[in-house]
């Protein structure tokens, strides 16, 4: 079976623009008008992280510049060059969460962070205060606990992690490309490696938080008054008489004979004593229609809801738009 | 001041907090304690992010309405 997903395409014109990836020599020798198509648009979305080294002036860093600064009247850790230390320069790990996973934002103190070492949790990072300080908040006892470890960005979907302090007293592991065995640090947070000299099978990593999504839903009302909708007309509504004909037919007509009976089904708790007569219908699915009478949505109940001659209902219909 | 009838149809927003969670150890990442084979998009946006979405069949492509579409020669298909 043939896949095709979304692709660029330039058709070659006038103004000679052209994709990065066409070659000079494959732009040059197209005829005006051909379609230069070039790679597949991307169809995942993943979590990512970026380990910067100290001094690293990484220009992810110099984009968040302003949003960070932005958010500085909550808590000093925001701001990109301060006491605390210049994001541009510091030793860090960007995790990048992309929209995707959270809607509109990230809801705020949600976040937890959790490093675990063959199992056992080590330390813990949360935004107990919900400003975007992630706070080591164990495990109790723990080194760096009520340290501020790095910010979150929960509008942007971005954790800035800088803590250097070490995390366990004896486990190192490479950490990073020096394969130089250092111990534990929060700016080491998400570092599993890539290949065997690298990999850091000991430490395993946990991201938990709620996002924040916003669903435009419409709610209609369908009402089932007293005495109204107690007739059917499916087949199994009347009495069955073998002896009655259902309907007579002609080249020309279909008549439905008068004669039968509704089938009396109330409910008794006798078998000898036929129960008072009473129209009782079961609604099984309600029809939505349109200003002209067109049926555009059908809603099915669960279960058939009895509907007496004395009941009254409320049907409430809700729907995700 | 409006008063309701029995026709009206309400408009609302509802707010939602879907549950997230990335497991992460030795370079594999697990979404939502399943390993991400192919999660429905609108898992995410209606907020009904399930412990094992369903993985999605080789060749088939989901869109953002969540509906599987099946591409076959620039002709979609909808599958249920």
């Amino acid at each position: 079976m043939a896949t095709k997903k979304p692709y660029l395409f330039a058709p070659k014109e006038a103004s000679l623009g052209a994709l990065k990836t066409i070659s000079t020599s494959q732009f040059v020798s197209s005829d005006y008008g051909t379609i230069l198509s070039g790679s597949d648009y991307a169809y995942s979305s993943s979590i990512s992280a970026d380990f910067l080294l100290e001094n690293h002036d990484d220009s992810k860093i110099r984009a968040l510049k302003n949003t960070l600064n932005s958010y500085r009247y909550l808590s000093n850790h925001y701001t990109f060059s301060s006491s605390y230390g210049d994001k541009s320069q510091q030793t860090m790990r960007l995790v990048s969460i992309p929209s995707i996973f959270y809607g509109s934002s990230i809801k705020k103190g949600s976040i937890s962070c959790k490093w675990y070492v063959t199992g056992t949790l080590i330390a813990e990072l949360q935004d107990i205060k919900r400003n975007g300080e992630l706070i080591q908040i164990g495990p109790s006892g723990s080194n760096g606990s009520g340290s501020v470890a790095g910010v979150v960005l929960y509008n942007e979907g971005f954790l800035l992690l800088t803590g250097s302090w070490s995390l366990h007293n004896t486990y190192t592991d490479t950490f990073e490309s020096d394969l130089t065995y250092y111990p534990p640090a929060w700016k080491y947070y998400m570092n599993t490696g890539s290949n065997g000299d690298y990999l850091t099978p000991s430490s395993s990593f946990d991201i938990e938080f709620d996002g924040l999504n916003y669903i435009q839903t419409l709610t209609m009302m369908a009402h089932a008054e007293k005495g109204e909708l107690n007739h059917s007309n499916n087949p199994t509504y009347v009495k069955y008489d073998p002896n009655i004909k259902t309907t007579s037919t002609g080249s020309s007509f279909l008549v439905e004979n008068s004669d039968k009976e509704i089938k009396n089904i109330l409910k008794t708790d006798y078998i000898d004593i036929e129960p008072k007569f009473e129209k009782i219908t079961y609604i099984s699915q309600i029809g939505i229609y349109d200003d002209n009478k067109n049926l555009i949505a059908i809603a099915k109940l669960a279960n058939p809801v009895r509907k007496r001659q004395t009941d009254n209902f409320i049907f409430k219909m809700k729907l995700d738009i | 001041m409006k008063k309701f009838t029995e026709n009206d149809i309400f408009v609302n927003t509802i707010k939602v907090y879907p549950k997230v969670r990335f497991f992460i150890h030795s370079g594999t990442v697990l979404f939502n304690d399943t390993r991400n084979s192919g999660v429905l998009l609108n898992d995410f946006l209606l907020g009904a992010t399930g412990e094992n979405p369903s993985p999605v069949p080789a060749g088939v492509i989901i869109t953002e309405d969540g509906e599987y579409l099946l591409t076959e020669d620039g002709t979609f298909i909808i599958i249920e």
